[in-house]
């Protein structure tokens, strides 16, 4: 399957093991990866892109620009999304995330929720979520899964 | 809906025959309709034991004695538990005839501000009928009046003190702080919300419905709501009742229509105005005339003969205040006639209440706030009719409304006399052909679709009304056409009555987002507001503004749509989306690259899009434009240059932001290199407590702690009352504490969960993104994943071999050890995951006593009632001001923090550095205890303990405060430098590039001061000295030494164009008044070279009592000097 594959996601060890994960079993995969919201969200924008991997937290800016302390996008996936939307850059989108509650005080929301939401928002292109864990195998599989059922 | 059950025998057989409880004989009543428990009722009350139970203690003779009744089981029926009340209701006619003739007294005093006799009329309610929480919210009402907040306080302690009833409890303190004077409605409801939102779904709605009514807009729970007062004295119970059957009538449910309509037929012998009106609603009785005066005037008003109503209302209500419709037509008429307002002389208190109604209804910027003072007063005594129709009269302007229109019907349910709006409520109500025939009946007919004869009604009243009646009428029935044709033809220019001009805009902005016609519902919100922006308060946006996010923005971009997301408060992504649509339509990406408007309107917009809209919050969501912080921060300067030579009034707004912008800017280059913290604490956590909700929420502390001092106040925690309220009466004791220590704690507790959880930069949010997002669980994982020690989880949730470990074992075990051995690793990994899982998901998390679920949190802000005590002792006696109080709250919440942070870097490289270690030796020793060959997974368990302790050391490393005291200080480098980017902004085409020569380490507080001082100085150089700026050479000096700061400014000066004797006299001149007062008429006016300002400054702002002048004039250079005594002043940076 040669599809063209952009990945955004600022966590390295996260990044690595779901790159390990697509390469073995999609060799012919083009992935391209982006560590920040922005950069992310541009690179989509500019170009063609079969299907987007996307981390639902995000930082601001990328690595190299700032330090840690500056800009988080809590709910910067679901930004993205929103901009896809309104730029009519819709491709299929699969969130990896490793966190099953997102926000804090009345902007808390669990993982069940947001599928729900995200799917509300963006049926035309959201296909789902993986939880993702360094502690166990199952996201590989469910990862796979999403990836080929689209 | 009713439940019947099948009874064997009669029930006055079986209650005296059975040896069952009676009570819950009689009880179980409740389960049948309406109809059958009157008529098993009848049989019952041959058993004298019946009526004892059904009206319990229905008349207590004093406040203790309230709720002693025996409570029934709660049916969930509603006929049942109406039934029980209403069958109390007729047992007692002779107490609620009484009571009603009193009630109608005590209502005129009221309003006349007789608050002496009102006083009076309640006391003879209480003694000659009974106490009731009706009688108690007034006579809270009425003895804050009289005696102030110290009488009303002294009372709810002498209530306090006597009774240990839950109920009354909770509710008499709610009565006592609602009804003081210091406590707006905001705070009352901030405070009740805070109290009582741990309550049940039921509950909640419960105590809404009793102590807030408006705000909830949907009342559910309506067997509740009638059996929460069925214990309550009769009084209660009747007003329970009425209130009922007034939320009934309004529901658009036949079948609660139909109890409403049986139950007011029952009623019908009690003389009660309400009752009237409810009959009427339900076609019981027709309308007649009941007032001649009465309808004269609605007549007078509706023909538009507004003097004879500015006339003759003033005497009608001097007789009868309490025809709120009166009020309505009065003050209207004073509009309609461009009067200012005139006193009736009635009272000073009723003209002080109209005056309000008035404000109200001019809609200009004080009506929202007037509108706010009639709420107090109607919360006051919210069960009083006059109360129920003006919170009609105010919904309006305050955003009030109710689903099943109670809010509004109010208004005619109780009335004195009929209200011809009825016709609009029900299509039941019948009249009288007199009553049919009035013009106003004729009018509200029209309006409400009736078929009148237009002609004949056009004839006699104006064009514009006439106008407006069919624009009404076109939207009660959704004829969005007729509506446009008809909104459309007035000129709203040429409208002078508001109240018009407002509902106006009101039905063609729903009109046009009806039509999906957004450009136009947008253009005329922004119009109108930027008219008179109370003309739009009413309008709800949301929905509209929902539909365009849902259907992809389907309008036009422009500056419009930009400045109506941002006044509809949507957050940053969505003000982008507006702007960046604006910026789209005229071609250009950035705000900055806009032309400026030359026509005065669009360019007033304009600035207001610039100022308001174009934020760095919103300007960081240009995610296509900007690269980085930086350049967002650029683009902000850009737009405030802008805003600052087009907006000279509002210069000094702009130059403080941009001096903020500036400093913010060093900090930040300040904590990239100084700080490996992730934690940030600053001052701006507690933002919220610059709302003047909490400012009055301190005063109203300090008030108390003041009146503590002298009288032994008691009083309880709200959320203990509220806990034993819903517990149903749990002993009470014990719980007595001082109202100024709960005020403090309540206070505090708000300040905490600002701090905690505000959405900008609460503490757990900077702990969720910064720490407990993935990072630490990765972090600490892959010391272990790298040293093959840790396994996955398959699908199935068990943990897989490790299968790095499978050929290296085979060469050393057999089968049977090379399963135990991945075993032992699964049991491992396992482990390490529990851990690290209660880390970042029970231990790096808050606590605190709203939020206290997480137990095992470190970061604990959960204060036991000793430390509030501590801190309390603390600050009653030093805080005197609200600034002071949040410093020291903020001081206080700091250091818990840096301690809780400090606890958990000791946790993680002590307690946890240990537990891991000790799991790894246990590895060990399982290991080798099935093999001692197997070096190299041993070698790696070391390498573990190593890579951890390292690991673990980078980790605690994280929890450090990344921020302290900076941003309350500045350093003089960083002053001077803000003070020449001000002036460069203002002078973008002569740039001065400084040489400073300052101390880094000095930092001054009050920076702003020395900014103004600087940009003074900067602005004589541009003007005296005759240079072009790339000749100019200015050299800035700061040194400080024995409690005196010396700045000098020095500069080079066009020698051939200025005479130096002259500029000597003059600087000799400055120097020799330099002693004088300040002379502050001159400094007011825009003129001189600044230095009176200068010394203005120092001596009001900088509050220096010594400072010197001096000068130096050397060739082309002249330097000034300052030498400022300033040492509680400054700072020396160690």
């Amino acid at each position: 399957m040669h599809k063209k594959i952009l990945f955004i996601e600022d966590n390295l060890i996260k990044m690595e093991a779901v790159l390990q994960v697509m390469q073995l079993n999609y060799p012919h995969a083009e992935i391209t990866t982006k560590d920040s919201f922005r950069s992310g969200l541009r690179e989509l924008i500019a170009n063609q892109y079969d299907i987007l991997l996307l981390d639902m937290s995000l930082p601001t800016w990328d690595r190299e620009e700032v330090n840690k302390q500056e800009g988080f996008e809590r709910f910067g996936g679901e930004t993205i999304m929103r901009e896809m939307k309104r730029k009519n850059k819709q491709i299929p989108t699969i969130v990896i995330t490793m966190f099953s509650e997102f926000g804090i005080g009345k902007s808390f929301i669990d993982l069940i929720d947001l599928d729900k939401h995200l799917k509300n928002e963006f049926n035309e292109f959201y296909r789902g979520f993986v939880k993702y864990s360094s502690s166990e195998k199952k996201w590989e599989v469910e990862l796979i899964n999403a990836f080929n059922r689209l | 809906m009713t439940k019947k059950r099948q009874i064997q025998l009669p029930i006055d057989k079986r209650l005296y025959q059975s040896s069952q409880n009676k009570f819950a004989i009689i009880s179980e009543l409740k389960r049948l309709s309406l109809s059958d428990f009157r008529k098993e009722v009848t049989k019952a009350y041959k058993h004298p034991i019946t009526k004892a139970f059904i009206l319990g203690k229905y008349t207590p003779k004093s406040y203790p004695e309230l709720r002693e009744s025996r409570a029934s089981f709660y049916s969930n029926n509603l006929e049942g538990e109406i039934a029980w009340v209403l069958e109390s209701i007729l047992l007692s006619k002779n107490e609620i005839g009484k009571f009603l003739q009193y009630e109608k007294d005590l209502e005129k005093q009221l309003l006349l501000g007789n608050n002496h006799d009102a006083s009076k009329i309640l006391d003879k309610i209480e003694n000659e009928i009974c106490y009731s929480y009706w009688g108690l919210e007034l006579r809270y009402c009425l003895v804050e009046k009289m005696s102030g907040t110290e009488g009303n306080w002294k009372f709810a302690n002498s209530i306090n003190s006597s009774t240990t009833n839950s109920y009354t409890l909770l509710f008499n303190q709610i009565f006592s702080k609602k009804s003081e004077q210091g406590v707006s409605c905001t705070d009352y409801h901030r405070s009740l919300n805070n109290e009582i939102r741990s309550a049940s779904h039921h509950d909640f709605e419960y105590l809404n419905y009793k102590l807030s009514y408006y705000l909830i807009s949907d009342y559910k729970q309506y067997p509740f709501l009638i059996y929460a007062d069925s214990l309550s004295s009769i009084i209660d119970r009747y007003i329970a009742l009425i209130n009922l059957l007034v939320e009934l009538l309004s529901s658009e449910d036949e079948s609660y229509t139909k109890i409403a309509h049986m139950v007011i037929n029952e009623m019908s012998a009690i003389d009660d105005n309400r009752i009237k009106r409810l009959q009427e609603f339900c076609g019981i009785k027709e309308i007649k005339i009941e007032s001649i005066q009465y309808i004269k005037i609605l007549e007078q008003y509706s023909m538009g003969d507004y003097e004879k109503c500015i006339l003759e209302i003033p005497n009608i209500l001097r007789e009868t205040p309490n025809i709120v419709e009166l009020w309505e037509i009065y003050v209207k008429s004073l509009i309609e006639s461009e009067k200012q307002f005139i006193p009736t002389n009635i009272s000073e208190y009723f003209d002080e209440l109209l005056k309000k109604l008035y404000v109200t209804y001019i809609i200009e910027n004080e009506s929202v706030q007037k509108a706010e003072e009639l709420l107090k007063i109607i919360i006051a005594a919210p069960n009083l009719s006059y109360a129920k129709q003006l919170l009609t009269l105010i919904s309006s302007t305050l955003g009030i409304y109710s689903n099943k229109n109670v809010i509004s019907n109010n208004l005619c349910f109780h009335s004195v006399f009929p209200n011809p709006l009825v016709l609009m409520q029900s299509r039941k109500t019948k009249c009288e052909s007199d009553f049919n025939n009035l013009t106003t009946t004729i009018c509200v007919k029209l309006i409400a679709g009736y078929s009148v004869n237009e002609n004949q009604l056009e004839s006699v009243i104006s064009q514009f009304k006439f106008n407006l009646y069919q624009l009404r009428k076109a939207f009660k029935q959704k004829n969005h056409d007729k509506c446009i044709q008809v909104g459309t033809n007035f000129n709203l220019d040429d409208i002078k009555n508001n109240i018009f001009l407002e509902e106006i805009i009101f039905i063609l902005f729903h009109t046009y987002y009806s039509t999906n016609q957004f450009d136009e519902a947008i253009r005329l919100y922004i119009t109108s507001y930027f008219k008179n922006k109370n003309l739009v308060k009413r309008i709800n946006t949301s929905a509209l503004i929902e539909t365009i996010i849902e259907k992809n923005y389907p309008f036009s971009g422009s500056i419009d749509s930009a400045i109506f997301f941002h006044l509809n408060n949507l957050d940053n992504y969505h003000c982008f989306v507006s702007i960046e649509m604006w910026l789209e339509s005229v071609n250009v990406r950035k705000p900055s690259e806009t032309t400026i408007p030359i026509n005065e309107y669009d360019l007033k917009k304009y600035l207001f899009i610039l100022e308001h809209g174009c934020t760095i919050d919103v300007l960081e969501k240009f995610y296509y434009d900007y690269d980085s912080k930086e350049e967002v921060v650029g683009e902000r300067k850009k737009i405030l240059s802008i805003l600052i030579q087009n907006s000279p009034l509002n210069a000094e707004i702009f130059i403080n932001e941009l001096t903020a912008i500036t400093q913010k800017e060093k900090i930040q280059s300040i904590l990239k290199e100084v700080n490996s913290g992730r934690i940030r604490l600053t001052a701006s956590m507690l933002d919220s407590t610059k709302e003047i909700n909490f400012q009055n929420s301190f005063q109203r502390y300090r008030l108390l702690t003041k009146f503590s001092e002298n009288f032994d106040l008691e009083s309880y925690d709200y959320k203990t009352l509220l806990k034993n309220f819903l517990e149903s009466f749990v002993d009470s004791k014990n719980l007595t504490s001082n109202p100024s220590f709960l005020s403090f704690k309540s206070l505090v507790n708000e300040l905490i969960d600002g701090f905690l959880y505000n959405k900008k930069n609460g503490l757990d949010g900077e702990l969720s993104t910064r720490i407990r997002h993935g990072e630490i669980e990765n972090q600490i994982r892959s010391v272990f994943d790298k040293n093959h020690l840790i396994s996955k989880k398959d699908d199935s949730g068990n943990y897989t071999n490790l299968a790095y470990w499978d050929d290296l074992l085979s060469s050393n075990l057999d089968e049977k050890s090379k399963n135990q051995i991945q075993q032992i690793l699964k049991e491992f990994s396992k482990k390490i995951d529990s851990i690290i899982q209660f880390l970042v998901s029970e231990n790096i998390q808050v606590k605190s006593e709203n939020y206290p679920n997480k137990k095992n949190g470190f970061f604990n802000y959960y204060f036991t009632d000793s430390y509030f005590k501590l801190l309390y002792e603390e600050s009653r006696r030093t805080h005197e001001t609200f600034e002071e109080f949040v410093e020291y709250i903020f001081s206080i919440l700091k250091a818990i923090t840096e301690s809780n942070l400090q606890n958990v870097a000791e946790y993680l490289t002590n307690t946890l550095r240990k537990t891991i270690d000790e799991e790894l030796d246990n590895l060990r020793k399982s290991i080798t205890s099935i093999s001692c060959n197997l070096i190299e997974l041993n070698g790696n368990i070391i390498d573990v303990k190593v890579e951890f302790q390292n690991e673990i050391l980078d980790v605690a490393n994280w929890f450090i405060v990344a921020d302290s005291t900076i941003e309350t200080a500045m350093d003089v480098r960083t002053i001077i430098e803000c003070s020449f980017e001000s002036s460069n902004i203002q002078h973008p085409n002569t740039i001065i590039q400084p040489v400073i020569i300052a101390d880094e380490n000095l930092l001054l507080h009050n920076y702003k001061h020395f900014i103004f001082i600087l940009i003074n100085l900067i602005e004589n150089i541009r003007h005296h000295s005759k240079l072009p700026n790339d000749k100019l050479e200015v050299i800035v000096t700061v040194s400080y030494d024995q409690d005196i700061l010396r700045f000098s400014v020095k500069n080079n000066f066009n020698k051939d164009m200025i005479n130096t004797s002259e500029l000597i006299s003059t600087f000799e001149r400055i120097k020799k008044k330099w002693k004088d007062d300040v002379d502050q008429e001159y400094v007011n006016k825009e003129r001189g070279s600044g230095y009176e300002k200068i010394k203005k400054i120092l001596v009001y702002d900088i509050k220096s009592k010594k400072n010197a002048f001096d000068f130096n004039i050397d060739g082309n250079t002249l330097e000034v000097i300052f030498c400022i005594e300033i040492s509680f002043n400054y700072q020396i940076n160690a």
